[in-house]
């Protein structure tokens, strides 16, 4: 729901109460009014027959339908009048109406006469009917101006807001110029749009920072890895002994596994500072298809059975880059950990690939598994990386990853389509 | 064949140097754009090892300007960079091949040999050694005229081990030249062995002598001199 509706919502609901409030009120105050006018009325009926009383006109003579003249035994002695509700029988609407009603005591020629009447110069229905009718019609003026009201200001004053929304929607932090926001007269949004052109001003800086760093680390560790790698193989072709070619070689696979550690690092590092973005519409079955197909040969030498059920066409939403990395990694480690004459099972369905190998048992807590340099063997080969980095691809590509170890098989499970 | 080494770091610089000198190449230093500018306006090399990053520029400048100049050098872009982007980028420009740092040096000699024979030669090209002759178009290789059943592997470590004559190979760059990438998942170079020891027997089964002997400790040496 758009601010500015709930907004016009709320408005809404507080005017329908508060008028429902003022409708009682003007209500009570209408009535007031209408019956202190009506006993004045009265008053001034009653005081005229008693001039004709004292006139000395019968009293029967003078009680009409609305007034009743009663002739009292004994002295009363009363000053004023009584005002008073009364229902009536309403010849027209059939059924009993409150009215008012005025009553005195008088003596007149030594008699004691009650004097009573009643009537209403405006009905109470009419009353309630003509609010209510004047409250729906400024209830609906009021619907209709607040939603005219609401478009403009929407249109008007929201602008600069709706101007910064769309701003950030298409701010990248790969963008070279800084967040460039309109100025505008409104406090709130100008102090929105500057914490919003200093934060992203920052997060720039940041991201290219890292960027920058992840650079020149690479360039800056690979380069004399590089120079290490080629004296040590130039050493190889010079007169060397049993002994010393041990030493060469050991140090050559210490630089290699350096290397790709470094190698790895900066891979994450790139993934943890979300360098690899625009994901594609990739086809997911193609791409799984390819990878086996180069991982074919090196299954085949390790006497690896391989069982596929793959859906065809499925289409997940990934970078092209990242794809081949996770799949890779994951059939890397199905190969690198399976047994001797094992084998190796990928499924692919429309929401996930599942791959089971078995293997020795995991030592330690599965869950640590996707650590960096978690390892099930200290002294294996593996440089420990390749999971943490399965693990950040899943997390930016919007995959779930899953480990189950079951009865000697271990499968990693990846669920896409979470959103 | 000439070639113009363009590497800021003058230490890798004198190991690719000395590394295919030995091959009986000429080979040039650049240290920086451009002196490498320099020197490809007043000489012709038939190839350019080039590094991306340079103290006073970008590499691909100096493609571009091989391009400009409707140049035909072949050039192998090495970087520390091992990113997607770079090598489409190398190879769209027009770069030949692109090879990322920490390379092995008859891994790059191998390429550089590659990309002149592909480029030049236009792959039609045998290397003949004493009896062993390979024609890198048909993807072939016959010893005394007897055409051996290599598979693809098998000939393609044939043909490292000719371009890298009397040079100690190990396993894990023989490993890294034929598996690439995926050699990581190798676990051990069992592998290397078998396919060795089956290019061997084919050889000598085709009356071929056996070249490629076993440096201890290190790895498999194909050894012209012996006997």
């Amino acid at each position: 729901m758009k601010l500015i509706h709930k907004f016009t919502l709320w408005y809404l609901v507080i005017t329908f109460f508060v008028l429902i409030i003022g409708g009682v009120l003007s209500y009570n105050t209408v009535k007031k009014e209408v019956d202190r006018e009506q006993a004045r009325y009265l008053k001034k009926n009653i005081d005229f027959t008693i001039q004709e009383l004292n006139r000395g006109v019968i009293p029967d003579s003078l009680s009409q339908n609305r007034i009743t003249i009663r002739r009292l035994k004994g002295a009363v002695p009363v000053e004023g009048f009584l005002v008073s509700d009364t229902l009536v029988y309403h010849n027209y609407l059939k059924r009993m109406e409150p009215q008012v009603k005025v009553s005195t005591v008088r003596e007149i020629g030594g008699e004691y006469f009650l004097i009573t009447t009643h009537g209403a110069i405006v009905d109470t229905d009419d009353i309630a009917s003509a609010i209510l009718a004047s409250i729906t019609g400024i209830f609906l003026i009021m619907l209709v101006v607040t939603g005219l009201v609401s478009i403009v200001i929407s249109n008007k004053i929201l602008r600069p807001f709706h101007k910064t929304l769309k701003a950030m929607q298409s701010f990248r932090l790969k963008q070279k110029s800084s967040l460039q926001l309109r100025p505008t007269g409104t406090t709130e949004f100008r102090k929105l749009n500057d914490f919003l052109e200093e934060m992203t001003d920052k997060a720039r800086v940041d991201y290219r920072n890292l960027k920058e760093f992840t650079e020149n680390a690479s360039h800056e560790i690979q380069t004399p890895l590089a120079i290490i790698l080629g004296k040590l193989e130039l050493l190889m072709n010079s007169d060397i002994s049993a002994q010393q070619a041990k030493l060469i070689h050991e140090a050559h696979d210490a630089v290699e596994k350096l290397s790709k550690t470094g190698q790895s690092l900066t891979l994450l590092s790139k993934l943890n500072n979300r360098e690899f973005e625009s994901p594609e519409l990739i086809d997911f079955s193609r791409v799984v298809e390819e990878c086996l197909l180069s991982f074919e040969e090196l299954i085949e030498m390790k006497g690896i059975r391989l069982e596929r059920r793959i859906d065809n066409g499925i289409k997940v939403n990934i970078h092209p880059q990242l794809v081949n990395i996770l799949l890779n990694n994951l059939l890397g480690n199905a190969i690198r950990h399976n047994i001797e004459g094992g084998f190796i099972r990928v499924t692919l369905t429309p929401d996930l690939l599942e791959i089971t190998n078995p293997g020795e048992p995991l030592q330690g807590d599965p869950e640590q598994m996707f650590q960096r340099f978690r390892k099930n063997h200290p002294n294996a080969d593996s440089v420990g990386l390749g999971l943490s980095i399965v693990k950040q691809i899943c997390m930016q590509s919007d995959i779930v990853i899953h480990y189950i170890h079951e009865k000697g098989l271990h499968t990693l499970r990846l669920r896409f389509d979470v959103r | 064949m000439k070639v113009l080494i363009v590497e800021d770091n003058t230490e890798l610089a004198r190991n690719v140097n000395d590394y295919l000198r030995h091959e009986g190449y000429i080979c040039e230093l650049a240290v920086d754009l451009r002196q490498a500018i320099d020197k490809i306006s007043s000489f012709q090399y038939d190839c350019i090892v080039l590094d991306l990053i340079l103290p006073d520029g970008n590499g691909f400048d100096i493609v571009n300007y091989l391009k400009s100049l409707r140049n035909k050098t072949c050039i192998l872009v090495v970087s520390a960079k091992n990113s997607l982007e770079d090598k489409v980028k190398g190879l769209e420009l027009g770069a030949d091949d692109y090879l990322t740092k920490p390379f092995h040096l008859p891994e790059l000699n191998a390429r550089l040999k590659a990309i002149y024979r592909r480029k030049y030669l236009q792959g039609d090209y045998e290397i003949v050694f004493n009896e062993i002759l390979i024609n890198t178009d048909q993807m072939e290789a016959k010893v005394c005229g007897v055409l051996l059943d290599l598979t693809r592997k098998e000939y393609s470590l044939l043909l490292y081990f000719l371009t890298n004559q009397n040079r100690v190979l190990t396993r894990q760059t023989i490993a890294e030249h034929l598996w690439g990438d995926y050699a990581d998942n190798l676990l051990n170079f069992d592998f290397v062995y078998q396919h060795i020891k089956n290019l061997r027997k084919k050889i000598v089964q085709a009356g071929g002598k056996d070249y490629v002997e076993t440096v201890y400790g290190l790895g498999y040496k194909f050894n012209t001199s012996s006997s």
